[in-house]
């Protein structure tokens, strides 16, 4: 599945930006998904990610969760850098916040 | 889709996690540049670590920082274009 915006987040902070442009995204119609890494992984713990993103896909650098969020469970799918080369060589636009 | 891009990672707010996550990225064929920001790279064992994982990547680091004299310097207008000719940018 070719995915149009890829949100590559690495920043605590980003959720302000992120959230309302996931809305954007789909209002318009177009496919998103997000990786987290580094502390932009404590976005996804935010529980106002899963509402924006409806079936959008979602992953965290477990390497990353585990640092920032050691011993609690990941909210949504847990992968690793592969998964972040993948979802770059499926994505129209990547997008870094 | 499945297209091998050219990407550029720009190693500001951490260097040794611009390293891993741009060593990552050349898994799935990936052209990528990784260019240090900000200060000069640390001596510490970590950035040692991931340094090593560059070499493996086939990644040469550059740096806009010009008293880091063991990478290739970029001014503005070299990573202007870089970015310009870059398919996507991260900034971490």
């Amino acid at each position: 599945m070719s995915i149009d915006i890829l949100f590559h987040v690495s920043h605590r902070g980003a959720g302000r930006y992120l959230f309302p442009l996931i809305a954007a995204a789909r209002r318009r119609g177009a496919s998103v998904a997000c990786f987290f890494t580094y502390d932009g992984v404590l976005v996804a713990a935010d529980p106002r990610l899963k509402e924006v993103l409806g079936d959008a896909r979602a992953v965290v650098c477990e390497e990353s969760w585990h640092r920032f969020r050691p011993g609690e469970p990941c909210p949504v799918e847990a992968g690793s850098q592969t998964v972040n080369s993948a979802l770059m060589a499926e994505a129209t636009r990547v997008v870094s916040l | 889709m499945n297209t091998k891009r050219k990407l550029l990672v720009l190693a500001r707010r951490d260097h040794a996690e611009a390293m891993r996550v741009a060593a990552g990225l050349t898994i799935f064929g990936h052209q990528v540049r990784l260019v240090f920001m900000d200060r000069l790279v640390a001596e510490t064992e970590e950035n040692a670590a991931m340094a090593e994982l560059l070499a493996l990547s086939d990644i040469a680091p550059e740096t806009t920082v010009a008293e880091q004299t063991d990478l290739a310097y970029l001014d503005a207008a070299a990573l202007g274009a870089a970015i310009a000719e870059a398919d996507g940018v991260l900034s971490l």
